[in-house]
């Protein structure tokens, strides 16, 4: 860990979390740290554990996993808090917006309701002034007719719209972090563009950190400032968005970089046009080899990579023995 | 299909087997012959001539047990049976020739479901009699909707995946499509159906007997020794205890295998136990 | 709505078509129940005046379309052999029976929702699995045996409660109270293990659900999650169980009945069937049956109160 990624201000520092079932670790000795404010990215392909991370800082894995670590918050470890005092800070300090709109939503519970239910848990307020700023939030994200909305039921909206209503929701307290997993993927094309313009527009606003979990290159590039990669449940390269897209370390960031540019760039074809990948599968959680996670795909693959590399670096750190460009 | 051994299983399969092998050997041999009446041991307690005690009629408890097994066990199979063979394909063609029979099917379901089992019973017992054969059909057609119900979800289920389509753009007739694709698939959920339903089975059969509605005298059966032993309530309680804990052992070793095979299945299926 | 009157209309026509289906079965009881009464001195003449009486002549429809008519215009008849009103007869005999079944069924519902919550809270724990145990074993166990052995233990050995017999609401509502209370009991013993069950295995899907997880993220405890969006959720199925047992219960009332001798519409329905009196039998389980429907609609128009998913209205 190299002092640059916990500066003395760090917002969010998670230590060496790790996520393991019964008989399998999932997550395995992830850290990073947010500075107020800052945006980060968090690349991955399913499976690579990139939303366990993040559920295990908010406490909300499921039952059968177990997080072990430091999450250091406010002052306080997270970890080491109760599920009450840690109903304080979940929805106030730090928000998180999930994946699947169709079912984050209570579909028997007026939208309304659902929004303020956030604002007089943590605020404390009476019915008619949450009614009010809940149409305001409502507004904010861009609902189309938020008085209905608030009556509306969660089947009555839009993908789209649910969403907007999950940002109002973690919105609503004015969060210091705000955690979003892969909120546009479930979304049509056409409203991920808009939805991602409205996230980096209020996010912009309050202040907030940003944690951005997601597999798609694109929209990290965008959107975040700095950018942690994800292989098999361990951070493989992290480093300032710009640096590590246009001069990876990792060979995983290089192949994911190459995957995804070859979609929008054909010059990067191969002669005989078929898209570059990267060779092998993603191993199933919990059966990653020992020592470097990607070494069973790695053409550069040695002995020593029977070893965990540590990740390290200068700002721009790389987990792997051999990484691009030479070692750190 | 069917997956790991569970302590459900093994324990409910354990019962059901004590229930069958209890009943096939009292078919050979008992302690006593449990339908003799003998004056002489009249209420006896339970001792080493009669282990389990006898009745006011001096039938051996421990023999009456045994045998009632048979009829326990015919119930189920019976009723099950009756509910299967007319329930499946009932369900299975409301699913897939759909529309108006389809339709049809299903509204004919809810008026039998109307229908609870003991009523039914009631019913033709009224008309024809009482004896264990209208027990039976009672039982068995009363929960004909179960499975039709259960088949027809389970059978649009598995149409709705891709490769029946397949089958079918291959020219496959419905006979045929049935047979190697929705049977398969379908015939798990049915066995654990089943498993409850035979439990439910012998607890309608044991409520009728004990009415009188049931397996009539001096056919040995658990329900109506309950009844008998109803006036010796303060003499000889035991009376009531063993017939009753027989019925309950049984039914706890359907529900435990029922249970077991589900969740060696998937422990999500949802099972109709009305 | 729509929805609604579709339900009410095939409630009619089922009710319809069960009639039938009882009739038909019922009405080809063997024997005369006019010749029996009549005694064997009767004439001829005499015989076939009481068939009249009766409604015994004609043709199995005719007969069929006389009786709908009585029953839909409140007239039940009356019993051959005493001569007594069905219907005021009945009404005497519902006082012991919709007590009974309304009492077993709250008693379930009371020992249920919150054991079936602990179990599934607590399903990974030592409690939550021997609560899952208890409620195994409780559906094993016929209730009328339950009866019997509540009655040599609580009524007999301990002498609390009557071993039988009921007094009458009018002259005493305490004692009505106590002879129907351990009848509940044995009821409600079976019906509150299956709804354990189901409470349990409902919270647990629930408690698996992403909309739970969204109230945790926005700050509610687990409890509180549960409490404020999973229990209406969990509901849903829970009241289909809770219709599908009412029927059960009624069945059940019957049979239990009989365990303790309360002059309830199950021991009419049965010395009826002794004494082959077709009206009374007839009328009784056509009641039997019609409550069995109207439970079931009702259910039906509850999910319409619970789940809007089901109104068609635009918000």
């Amino acid at each position: 860990m190299t002092a640059a990624l916990r500066p003395a201000t760090a917002l969010l520092d998670v230590e060496d979390v790790r996520v393991t079932t019964a008989d399998t670790t999932i997550v395995d000795g992830v850290s990073f740290a947010l500075a107020p404010g800052e945006r980060v990215g968090l690349i991955g392909e399913s499976g690579s554990g990139k939303s366990l991370t993040a559920l295990a800082v908010m406490g909300l894995l499921p039952e059968e996993l177990r997080a072990t670590g430091r999450v250091t918050f406010d002052g306080r470890d997270l970890m080491a808090l109760s599920d009450r005092e840690l109903g304080s800070v979940r929805g106030d300090r730090i928000a998180m917006v999930f994946q699947e709109p169709m079912t984050a939503l209570n579909p028997l519970m007026r939208v309304g309701r659902q929004v303020t239910e956030t604002l007089s848990l943590h605020r404390g307020l009476r019915r008619s002034a949450a009614d009010a700023r809940a149409v305001e939030l409502l507004t904010r994200v861009e609902l189309p007719d938020p008085e209905s909305a608030m009556r509306a039921y969660p089947h009555q909206l839009s993908g789209g719209q649910r969403q907007r209503v999950m940002l109002a929701m973690a919105l609503a307290c004015d969060p210091a972090v705000l955690i979003c997993d892969e909120p546009t993927t479930a979304l049509d094309v056409t409203v991920q563009a808009r939805m991602l313009r409205l996230i980096d527009r209020l996010v912009d606003e309050e202040g907030s950190a940003l944690l951005f979990i997601t597999h798609d290159l694109a929209v990290v590039s965008g959107l975040c400032q700095r950018v942690l990669v994800m292989y098999g449940g361990r951070i493989v390269e992290s480093g300032a968005t710009i640096d590590v897209f246009a001069s990876p370390r990792h060979h995983y960031t290089a192949g994911l970089l190459d995957a995804s540019a070859a979609t929008t760039d054909a010059r990067r074809l191969d002669e005989r046009s078929r898209l570059p990948i990267i060779p092998g599968t993603v191993p199933p959680a919990g059966h990653f080899p020992t020592g470097c996670v990607f070494r069973t795909r790695c053409a550069h693959a040695t002995e020593i990579c029977e070893t965990v590399p540590v990740l390290e670096g200068d700002g721009h750190d790389v987990a792997c023995w051999h990484p691009i460009g030479g070692p750190v | 299909m069917k997956g790991r051994w569970n302590a459900a299983t093994v324990v409910g399969g354990a019962l059901v087997a004590a229930v069958a092998v209890t009943a096939v050997v009292s078919w050979f041999w008992t302690p006593y012959n449990p339908e003799a009446i003998d004056a002489s041991a009249r209420l006896a307690p339970m001792s080493w001539s009669h282990p389990l005690g006898a009745d006011r009629f001096g039938h051996d408890v421990l023999s009456q047990i045994m045998a009632g097994a048979r009829v326990t066990l015919l119930v189920g199979v019976v009723a099950v049976g009756i509910a299967a063979v007319i329930g499946v394909p009932l369900g299975a063609l409301a699913a897939m020739r759909g529309g108006g029979l389809g339709e049809t099917v299903m509204r004919a379901n809810d008026v039998v479901f109307a229908f609870p089992a003991v009523l039914l019973a009631v019913m033709l017992a009224a008309a024809y009699g009482a004896s264990t054969l209208t027990a039976m059909i009672a039982i068995g057609v009363a929960n004909i909707p179960v499975f039709a119900r259960l088949t027809r979800g389970e059978t649009l289920r598995v149409m709705s995946s891709e490769y029946v389509p397949a089958a079918r753009g291959a020219g496959r007739g419905s006979f045929a499509i049935f047979g190697r694709h929705v049977l398969p698939n379908v015939a798990p959920v049915l066995i654990v159906q089943g498993t409850v339903l035979f439990a439910l089975a012998i607890l309608a059969e044991a409520a009728l007997s004990y009415l009188g509605l049931g397996t009539p005298a001096p056919t040995p059966s658990w329900g109506r020794m309950l009844q008998e032993s109803q006036t010796f309530f303060g003499s000889r309680p035991t009376l009531a205890l063993f017939p009753g804990l027989a019925i309950a052992l049984s039914v706890l070793g359907f529900n435990l295998l029922g249970d077991g095979l589900r969740d060696a299945i998937d422990p999500k299926l949802r099972v109709v136990r009305a | 709505m729509i929805y609604v009157l579709r339900r009410l209309g095939i409630f009619a026509v089922t009710l319809l078509v069960a009639s039938m289906v009882v009739f038909a079965v019922l009405a080809v009881l063997p024997g005369d129940p006019a010749e029996v009464a009549a005694g064997t001195q009767a004439t001829p003449e005499q015989v076939a005046a009481l068939r009249d009486e009766y409604g015994l002549n004609g043709s199995v429809p005719q007969r069929y379309v006389r009786w709908l008519g009585d029953i839909l215009t409140g007239d039940l008849g009356n019993t051959f052999v005493s001569k007594r009103s069905i219907a005021s007869e009945i009404g005497t005999r519902l006082q012991v029976t919709l007590p009974l079944v309304l009492m077993g069924m709250v008693l379930a519902v009371a020992v249920a929702i919150p054991l079936g919550v602990i179990a599934a809270v607590g399903h990974r724990k030592v409690l939550g699995t021997a609560v899952s145990a208890v409620a195994q074993l409780g559906i094993a166990v016929p209730a009328f045996w339950a009866g019997l052995m509540l009655i040599t233990l609580v009524a007999v050995r301990w002498g609390l409660l009557p071993a039988g017999g009921f007094i009458p609401w009018g002259e005493s509502p305490w004692e009505a109270f106590r002879s129907l209370l351990l009848p509940a009991i044995s009821l409600a013993i079976v019906q509150a293990a299956i709804l354990t069950r189901y409470v349990r295995s409902s919270v647990l899907e629930v408690m698996r659900e992403d909309y739970i997880r969204t109230a945790r993220a926005k700050g509610l405890s687990q409890g509180a999650a549960l409490r404020r969006h999973g229990l209406r959720n969990a509901a849903i199925p829970v009241v289909t169980v809770l219709g599908l047992q009412l029927t059960a219960l009624l069945v059940g009332a019957v049979v239990i009945e009989n365990v303790f001798t309360l002059p309830g519409l199950g021991k009419q329905l049965l010395d009826g069937i002794n004494s082959r009196e077709i009206v009374l039998v007839l009328d009784i389980v056509m009641i039997l049956v019609a409550a069995a429907l109207v439970v079931n609609l009702i259910v039906d128009l509850l999910y319409l109160a619970i789940d809007p998913r089901l109104r068609r209205a635009r918000p």
